[in-house]
């Protein structure tokens, strides 16, 4: 059944994304040719040629973020719009457990942001054309990353970035689950939820990261105070697994408060 | 084929009636086959249940009868149906005599616009 | 005959409103039944209910002796008064999507009903128009061979004809060990293909009973009744 929801999630959102990615992707490709980085290079004076070409990359880089953000949002009215909406009907008299409904759109919803990453990477690149400093630049990333957590970093940063990510959909589902218990103005109750949300996790991080400091990791606090600061890889490795498991216990709240409110207190109009 | 159905009266009962004014005017021939339950209430538009019920108290009556896997059919006793036939008219006709003899019309005045109307008709 | 739907002193509340107070029904296999009532009176929040889309207050409801939950969705094709595909669907799509979903679903039946309103399946659904949508809706439910039907207000807002297809459909799909529970307002056009009906009125159940009884003991038709029960 889960794969079967996948199935139809996937095609319900590929279209648009994939149009979107597309299309960045050709625009990307055009910019190439118009290839401001070089006028501007070449440029002395500020001619029209110069003028053209720092809007062509200011479009630029508002339509890459235009991306993200269109990812994200459409990610959200997704949730909003096929369960909550008139479409609920159907999705909750399928014979499917609703914590199917939120793990297939979980899912979902982590592969096109990884998708939209990747693509924003990909587009950078053409943008660029992949000159010879910016493989530099994407190099000196990834020696960075291997400096601080060691070669397993490369695989435990985006792990934990994936879990980090899943956590933050899953708060904005659970948002979205709180306004549906209002009767009016449910999607500014999910706002105001999201807003609560956050808040509430962000005390919750504070406390944690104050009984941390003040016990186990005492000796970091004076450590940090002083200049020369050095975390093994070991230890970074640790702090970041550490915090991936205070974002999986919040994710898992989250999951477990959309679940049940979708169990138990669904009111469809 | 034309159905009138009340909702003011039990469906059931007026479907017996007009089933049985159908095989008595000879709609349904005898030994013909009657169309499913499921078809017939099709084309009445009624309960296919309802439809059911007032078959079998047809069946009940005897003018039709279930053969074992192919359906229903209207009795092949042409004298039964002759029978209720008569009844039928016999019904009709004391109806109307006991409507005409309220309003006041002696017999012999019934008798003599009944044989008029009889003449122009022909 | 046994009872496919039976509940007892449902009770649902929203604040201190009582939209389902104290029903107990009983719905047996075979039957095709009318829960009639004025709007607001309860019986899409009955519905509801019984789909598994609201939590009672109190009380429970049963279907085939379980609790709505996934195995009686297993079993329960629900008709709800919104429009609730998703219009960028081809009907053909549709098709396959229930068909992936549901065990009991028929395509051949359904394709067939597309045909015979000569539908083309590969129109997309937001390019008809409402009766049309909701034709489709109706075949989409009434081709699963389940054993209970939900029909909420399934001839509400639509033309005569399409009213008489409804109908139609209902009738030709009947089956002796399903149930059919239709709600609506509009009796007079209902009447003749139901074998019980439910009064509801403010959430409460006035009337439970066979149909040809209450024409016998009343000598009214199920819609004059239903005007003198809810005059205003």
């Amino acid at each position: 059944m889960l794969s079967k929801l996948l199935k139809y999630e996937f095609k319900a959102t590929a279209r648009v994304f994939i149009y979107m990615y597309i299309s960045l992707l050709l625009f990307s490709l055009i910019n190439r040719f118009v290839n401001p980085f070089d006028i501007l290079n070449k440029t002395t004076s500020f001619n029209l040629a110069a003028l053209l070409s720092v809007v062509t990359i200011t479009t630029y880089f508002i339509v890459l973020v235009g991306v993200m953000i269109v990812t994200l949002v459409m990610l959200i009215q997704r949730f909003y719009k096929n369960l909550l909406g008139n479409e609920g009907y159907l999705m909750f008299t399928l014979p499917v457990k609703p914590w199917m409904h939120i793990v297939s759109k979980l899912v979902t919803a982590v592969v096109w942001t990884i998708l939209s990453m990747l693509t924003a990477i990909c587009s950078i690149l053409i943008f660029s054309g992949a000159t010879t400093e910016v493989i530099a630049a994407l190099s000196d990333i990834t020696d960075g990353i291997k400096g601080i957590f060691g070669p397993a970093g490369l695989i435990i940063l985006p792990v934990s970035g994936i879990i980090t990510m899943s956590e933050g959909i899953l708060m904005v589902y659970a948002a979205i689950a709180l306004g549906h218990l209002f009767n009016k103005h449910r999607i500014l109750a999910s706002f105001g939820m999201y807003f609560l949300l956050s808040v509430i996790s962000d005390i919750f991080m504070m406390f944690l990261g104050f009984v941390y400091f003040t016990t186990l990791g005492s000796d970091f606090f004076v450590l940090m105070q002083r200049e020369e600061f050095y975390l093994s890889a070991g230890q970074a490795n640790m702090l970041l697994l550490s915090l991936a498991m205070v974002s999986v216990t919040f994710g898992t709240a989250y999951f477990l408060l959309t679940n049940y409110i979708l169990r138990k207190r669904l009111n469809l109009e | 084929m034309t159905w009138d159905l009340d909702s003011d009266r039990p469906i059931y009962t007026q479907l017996v009636e007009q089933i049985k004014l159908k095989i008595c005017s000879g709609v349904y021939k005898p030994g013909a086959r009657l169309p499913s339950v499921r078809d017939l209430a099709q084309e009445v538009a009624v309960n296919p249940n309802t439809m059911q019920r007032a078959l079998a108290k047809l069946e009940e009556e005897g003018l039709l009868y279930t053969h074992r896997t192919s359906g229903k059919y209207v009795t092949e006793e042409e004298g039964m149906i002759k029978q209720v036939k008569d009844k039928l008219a016999r019904e009709q006709v004391q109806a109307f005599l006991d409507r005409m003899l309220n309003l006041g019309f002696s017999r012999k005045e019934l008798l003599s616009v009944i044989t008029k109307m009889m003449e122009e008709v022909k | 005959m046994s009872a496919i739907l039976e509940c007892k002193e449902l009770t649902k509340s929203f604040g201190h409103i009582k939209a389902v107070d104290n029903v107990s029904i009983k719905i047996n296999r075979g039957g095709i039944v009318g829960l009639l009532g004025p709007n607001a009176s309860g019986k899409t929040t009955f519905i509801k209910i019984c789909n598994d889309l609201l939590t009672p207050t109190s009380g429970e409801v049963l279907i085939d002796g379980k609790k709505p939950g996934v195995e009686t969705k297993k079993i329960v094709s629900y008709l709800p008064e919104e429009t609730y595909l998703n219009e960028c669907m081809r009907v053909s799509d549709i098709i396959r999507y229930f068909e992936d979903f549901y065990q009991d679903f028929n395509k051949d039946k359904a394709y067939d009903m597309i045909g015979r309103l000569k539908l083309n399946a590969q129109d997309r659904l937001k390019t008809m128009s409402k009766g049309t949508k909701e034709k489709v809706q109706l075949i989409l439910v009434m081709s699963r061979e389940a054993q209970l039907y939900l029909l909420d207000e399934p001839i509400g807002g639509v033309d005569p004809a399409a009213r008489d297809y409804i109908l139609d459909t209902i009738i030709t799909n009947y089956n002796e060990e399903a149930a059919i529970l239709l709600s609506t307002h509009l009796i007079s056009d209902i009447e003749k293909i139901l074998d019980q009906i439910i009064f509801i009125k403010e959430g409460q159940i006035v009337m439970d009973k066979l149909v040809d009884e209450v024409r016998e003991e009343s000598n009214k038709s199920v819609d004059s009744l239903f005007r003198e029960v809810f005059k205003c």
